[in-house]
């Protein structure tokens, strides 16, 4: 079964796939037993241990903690201190191979205090998939030194793709194979998730490559609907989605919960990806009743002008669309230090520049740390003795909140109309309470007392003032359990989140610890995301490329070309059709873009374009 | 010979959380017999960067504490290595934790059968039971009494 790559000059374990079309999720298990163990790195050939050396502080720099990180040109494992200078925070590391590394980490200090503030812990995995063998973050899989259990769940379906981005490496034509996991083999990776304790995975994200490439993606869905998750989503740049209205409708019906889109931008401009595509697609979302979180990736210098309209434009769709999740862009490669403070956004700088484009009705003030919603967890845990979810990720990693409209056309954050940080706080010594012995139903009557304290109906939206709806919906959520109450809560609401993956940069082990968003690799171990995409050398491509197809292996079994999947785009038909004007009105001046821009946006970004 | 590690260490971290902790170790050796001694080590010193994944194997699972936090933590502490007796049967590393001013025992069990030492039995602070059940999953494993178990674990 295991044979040696002569193409490479490293010899590296590898999988005949073709030989495993009809294989069993259990040969898949065996199989990916004996592979593990090749593929995880390995101490001085992969990367090498150099915690004596500690980097310096200079004068006007304050100390914040020492972390561990890794080298960016060698990977090797360093120690870093992060440091206040300047109102912001650093992060710096010395490789004695390398030399010094300095990024900046957060881009404002008072934010970063805020947020550190409200970091809750997990409970990490009772039963890792991994010995602890070597130091974090070699021995990923996930290992006894993980603090959060799994939130998502992601699984690469392919790494082929219909586009062909200037900045990815990680598709088939660039990456000259094709990874493509039969369904018992998914089967298999589904399953090695969902036997962590004590939180097994329910929530999946299928993802690509271009997922919606797959012929077998509803079969994909329905495995993993089989196999226990009780909410799928699915990674896409919904173009394929735009011209296949029934392809939305069967994803709904074998169970996707939500689409989670690629949406850099309001212009052609930002985002030469799917700009043109994204009005048809959010119809045939609307067809299917689909709902979808548009993902804006930041960065300086590129999109960060356009983030209150990317805002106005998920409000003024929030009839499908039910977030916006931005990404601060992940700088990969070697990159010197002057080029990557052009690019680099971090999540407060991201938060201040909304505030600014929104003329302050978002503001710095209404955002708060994933782990803020821990006390929720525990709460409910402690009401009803279940394991609840808890999402216990680095405080520097993320960041949420949620806005309602009035008719009106304003925005009204939550934390206008409700004190989070003292209910959070409430709940937290409530739950203690429990745990010290007092009775739960006292705590339940104390609670339901206590609820309308932390609510100022005066500043609600209007629809949650009325009859005192809101505070009946805290009710019906934190003391009935009733979570039907969501969804009135969620009628004409916009979640926003960030998400800020790292890169051998900026990288900090106390994140990688504690990240709650994982892969599942085709060799069974889950691993964190900050380690899969920032460290792809270990983990994405080696094990991907060791249960990898060759081009020429794929394109006979599957009897298609490569290439012929390739996307061409036709500007002027997509221009000319009603929902391109009617989704982009109000938020742009659409007709002062001329066509040629459209054209020359398209083309640069490596998407041919044509006119038939 | 067969040789086992411990650990008694303090450290006060702030970020990225505050958290203050305490865990002091002894090892203690029973015989077939399950005659007790407690063991001294035949050797200590500074925890240092060399010792991280022995200290990940000692506490990550256990107490959710790692090497990368003792580096985010002031913290002092020493590593102490004992020579595991021929006779010995069980060995239990019984923990005295502190954890942010809440004292807790804690213990982890091995059993020696010629020169391989297995993990028999081990808690985790996240989901550690009632101590009814510690004692009764303890004394089903070791066929200890009880009474030494109770007092084993501070009961």
């Amino acid at each position: 079964m295991l044979c040696v790559n002569s193409q490479k000059e490293v010899i590296e374990p590898h999988v005949n796939y073709k030989d495993l079309l009809d294989a069993p999720p259990e040969r898949f298990e065996e199989i990916a037993r004996e592979m593990r163990q090749k593929l995880v790195p390995k101490i001085n050939k992969d990367y090498k241990v150099y915690l004596k050396e500690v980097p310096e502080l200079k004068e006007g720099e304050e100390l914040i903690t020492y972390t561990l990180s890794a080298c960016p040109y060698c990977f090797s494992l360093l120690k870093a201190v992060i440091f206040k200078r300047d109102g912001k925070v650093w992060i710096k590391k010395k490789c004695p191979e390398h030399g010094q590394f300095e990024e900046i980490y957060w881009g404002d200090y008072e934010l970063y205090a805020r947020f550190r503030k409200l970091q809750f812990d997990g409970k990490g995995v009772s039963n890792p998939h991994l010995q602890l063998l070597a130091p974090c973050p070699y021995n990923c899989g996930l290992c006894p030194r993980h603090k959060s259990h799994p939130a998502l769940i992601n699984i690469v379906a392919t790494n082929r793709c219909d586009l062909s981005c200037w900045y990815c490496f990680f598709f088939a034509g660039r990456a000259g194979y094709v990874y493509e996991p039969t369904l018992n083999h998914i089967r298999y990776m589904l399953r090695q998730a969902r036997k962590l304790k004590p939180y097994p995975a329910i929530a999946l994200q299928i993802t690509g490559g271009e997922p919606t490439l797959r012929d077998d993606l509803i079969d994909i869905i329905r495995i993993a609907k089989e196999e226990g998750y009780t909410h799928v989503q699915v990674n896409t740049t919904g173009i394929k989605m735009a011209f296949e209205p029934e392809l939305s409708i069967k994803m709904r019906e074998a169970g996707v919960n939500v689409i989670y889109m690629s949406f850099d931008g309001v212009t052609p401009y930002t985002n030469p990806k799917n700009h043109w595509e994204v009005p048809y697609t959010l119809d045939n979302l609307r067809k299917a009743q689909l709902p979808v979180v548009l993902v804006p990736t930041l960065i300086k210098g590129y999109n960060i002008h356009e983030l209150g309209d990317i805002i106005r434009f998920g409000l003024k769709h929030m009839d499908i669309v039910r977030g916006v999740n931005i990404q601060p862009v992940s700088l990969t490669g070697r990159m010197p230090k002057k080029e990557r403070m052009k690019y680099r956004i971090t999540i407060p700088d991201a938060i201040i520049e909304i505030e600014k484009q929104t003329n302050g009705e978002i503001s710095r003030y209404d955002w708060y740390p994933v782990p803020t919603v821990v006390p929720i967890s525990h709460f409910i845990e402690a009401i009803t003795g279940k394991n609840k979810i808890e999402l216990t990720t680095h405080f520097a990693c993320g960041a949420a909140t949620y806005i309602f409209t009035e008719d009106d056309g304003s925005i009204i954050p939550i934390t206008r109309f409700i004190d989070v940080g003292a209910f959070m706080s409430f709940l937290e010594e409530k739950s203690q309470e429990i745990e010290r012995g007092r009775s739960k139903y006292l705590v339940m009557l104390e609670t339901l007392h206590k609820l309308p304290k932390f609510v100022d109906l005066s500043k609600a939206p209007r629809r949650l003032r009325k009859g005192k709806k809101i505070i009946k919906l805290l009710y019906n959520i934190f003391v009935r359990h009733d979570y039907s109450s969501l969804g009135e809560f969620h009628y004409h609401t916009l979640f926003l989140g960030m998400m800020h993956f790292q890169d051998l940069f900026n990288h900090d082990v106390a994140r990688v610890q504690r990240c709650d968003i994982h892969y599942v690799m085709p060799d069974g171990r889950e691993v964190p995301f900050c380690s899969f995409n920032v460290i792809p050398e270990f983990y994405r491509d080696r094990v991907q490329r060791a249960f990898s197809y060759s081009i020429k292996d794929w394109e006979e079994i599957s009897g298609k070309k490569l290439l012929e999947t390739k996307y061409r785009r036709n500007i002027k038909k997509l221009l000319s059709g009603e929902p391109y004007r009617r989704h982009y009105e109000g938020i742009i001046d659409i007709d002062a873009i001329p066509y040629k821009d459209h054209v020359l946006s398209s083309k640069k970004f490596g998407i041919p374009v044509v006119e038939e | 010979m067969v040789r086992m590690y411990s650990f008694d260490f303090s450290l006060r971290m702030f970020d990225p959380k505050k958290y203050e902790l305490k865990v002091s170790t002894t090892v203690l050796c029973y015989n077939e017999k399950l005659k007790n001694r407690v063991l001294k080590p035949s050797s200590e010193k500074d925890i240092e960067e060399d010792d991280n994944i022995v200290f990940d194997e000692e506490f990550s699972n256990m107490l959710l504490l790692t090497f990368a936090d003792l580096i985010h933590s002031e913290f002092q502490g020493k590593m102490r290595v004992y020579d595991i007796p021929e006779d010995a049967l069980y060995i239990l590393k019984v923990y005295n934790v502190e954890v942010d001013g809440k004292r807790i025992r804690m213990v982890k069990i091995y059993k020696k059968l010629n020169d391989k030492i297995d993990i028999l039995y081990n808690e985790r602070l996240p989901e550690l039971q009632n101590i009814t059940k510690r004692v009764q999953r303890i004394k089903e494993l070791t066929g200890l009494s009880e009474n030494d178990i109770q007092d084993i674990l501070g009961c």
